[in-house]
């Protein structure tokens, strides 16, 4: 009886050792590492299409590993016996590649590609057609930096800008800069997030293309801003902020930063944060 | 013409004369099963000379049976000037959705159908009668709608804007002859939700609120500002008959007197 129990407890030992090795995202083992991960040019809206190089090891396939928000530990998003890998996300993000047979796996993940917006964390403000003539009511969405600017002016090209439909209230419409009473800028588009959802915008979702009510409770909206050619950047305005302008009557000013995708992929994915 | 005056008044139903009952849009137009009055009054042209002849007011005025198509107009081709343009608005909303064009139930911004930003400039929102002509794809679809369909003596510039600093409002012109026309549509398209709700409530002053009383289904729209006033109502009487009253009123002493001229007519029919 002895005898059986010593032999249970090293078995148990063993297995337990066996599952320590089995962990699927530390790189851990003497496989070459994958090289030339790429986004693949078919990449759009939220499916990320990933390709990379294969290694000549004897391998049963690849794990893909992704990062939401690009930060935090790896997770594993899947696995593939080819070099090339759909990822449906719902959250921009890092991935990486890594090669396995059985336990063992690369010696380090791959190089890392990104599916990151540019994050321009700066606070603006633009306003609506009830607040002081001399506030600016436009706005450029930039890669890096935004720009506020008088949307009655024809020498300000905006993407949006602030305007109110209705006398004697807070309340406040973003409008696509081509529309309205100073529809001189771009077109742009509107979108509602999902309940909850601050990761990505639908493509194929429902898009205003003219203007877009604010309510107080609103932190995200996405715009898409034409390219030429047909393709399109996405950006997510994000800790919105709907308040009276005191220094006026009925005057709103709308306060906001923003994620800008730019990439050619026109792929519609962004960070989880809403404020 | 005291007398006359008098009698109009007297005429005219009263606060005392509520039937009670639901109010008017909570009733069924094709509940009503009364016969129809069979035209025009033959006592209504020299009702609208009456009122033509009331000082203090430049009128146009006209009656539309619904039913019949027969109408009665004076100063018909006559242009004025409307403060806020929201029957014409109506009118090619309607008939945009009828062609296929632009449906009034289109999502056309957040929350908010066609018909819904329509029914905000019939409500009284300056701006709103504005940017519908935005929301229709462009200023140019009203502009050429209106010169389309021969409503040459109709003119929408279409800057309404309500803030501080603002260009100032551009002068809407229209006839009678017009606004009769715009009713009619309207009315023949009444079997849709969306014309109703966009065409329902309008913007009643009490005189006019006691002088239709509870029992008549009212759908409509007013106009006022400075010394103009725009009375567009279409009516359908318990009896059955359905008449649209327009009376266009400029150069007024004071707001009550286009009130007085609509009450007028509307008492004789």
């Amino acid at each position: 009886m002895k005898k059986l129990s010593i032999l249970f407890m090293a078995v148990m030992i063993a297995a337990i050792a066996g599952c320590a090795g089995d962990d699927t995202t530390d790189p851990n083992g003497d496989l070459a590492v994958v090289q030339d991960l790429q986004l693949d040019a078919s990449s759009t809206g939220r499916t990320v299409v990933l390709t990379w190089s294969a290694v000549t090891d004897e391998i049963d396939g690849y794990r893909i590993y992704f990062k939401t928000d690009g930060t935090g530990s790896w997770a594993e998003a899947g696995t593939s016996t080819t070099t090339t890998f759909t990822h449906n996300a719902v959250v921009a993000g890092t991935y990486a590649v890594m090669a396995y047979s059985g336990t063992n796996t690369s010696s380090d993940y791959s190089n890392t590609v990104s599916t990151m917006p540019s994050i321009v964390n700066v606070t603006y403000s633009i306003y609506d057609n009830y607040a002081p003539a001399d506030y600016h009511s436009g706005f450029i969405f930039g890669e890096t930096a935004g720009q506020t600017g008088f949307a009655s002016q024809a020498s300000f090209v905006q993407d949006i800008y602030a305007y109110d439909e209705s006398k004697g209230d807070q309340d406040v419409w973003l409008y696509s800069g081509n529309f309205g009473q100073f529809g001189n800028g771009n077109q742009s588009y509107f979108q509602t997030p999902a309940s909850g959802v601050y990761g990505n915008c639908d493509p194929d979702g429902t898009w205003y293309s003219t203007s877009y009510q604010l309510y107080t409770s609103d932190s995200v909206v996405f715009v898409a801003l034409p390219y030429s050619g047909g393709s399109f950047a996405y950006a997510k305005m994000y800790g919105l902020q709907i308040s009276a302008e005191p220094t006026s009557n009925n005057g709103t000013e709308v306060s906001f930063m923003y994620e800008y995708q730019s990439n050619d992929l026109g792929l519609t994915l962004f960070t989880s944060n809403a404020n | 013409m005291i007398a006359i005056l008098l009698s109009i008044l007297l005429a005219a139903p009263g606060p005392g004369d509520k039937q009670g009952g639901l109010p008017p849009m909570l009733l069924d137009p094709d509940a009503y099963s009364g016969q129809t009055s069979g035209g025009l009054p033959s006592n209504l042209g020299s009702v609208m000379d009456q009122v033509l002849a009331l000082p203090g007011a430049t009128f146009g005025l006209g009656v539309v049976d619904l039913k019949t198509g027969e109408t009665m107009t004076r100063n018909g081709t006559r242009r004025f000037y409307m403060d806020t343009p929201d029957i014409v608005n109506a009118a090619v909303c309607v008939s945009r959705h009828n062609s296929g064009a632009l449906p009034l139930d289109t999502l056309i911004a957040r929350d908010e159908q066609l018909w819904q930003i329509v029914r905000r400039g019939q409500q009284g929102a300056r701006e709103a009668t504005q940017s519908i002509r935005f929301y229709m794809g462009g200023p140019e679809v009203l502009d050429n709608w209106l010169i389309s369909s021969g409503y040459t003596t109709t003119s929408f510039p279409g800057v309404q804007l309500d803030w501080e600093g603002a260009p100032d409002v551009a002068e809407s012109y229209t006839t009678v002859n017009d606004c009769l026309d715009f009713m009619e549509m309207v009315y023949e398209s009444l079997d849709n939700v969306a014309v109703r709700r966009m065409s329902a409530n309008p913007p009643l002053s009490q005189d006019l609120e006691q002088a239709l009383g509870d029992d008549n289904i009212v759908y409509g729209w007013i106009s006022d500002g400075g010394d103009t006033r725009s009375i567009n109502l279409i009516i359908s009487k318990p009896d059955g008959s359905k008449y649209g009253i327009c009376v266009l009123a400029n150069n007024l002493c004071c707001p009550g007197k286009a009130d007085l001229g609509f009450t007028t007519i509307w008492n004789s029919i």
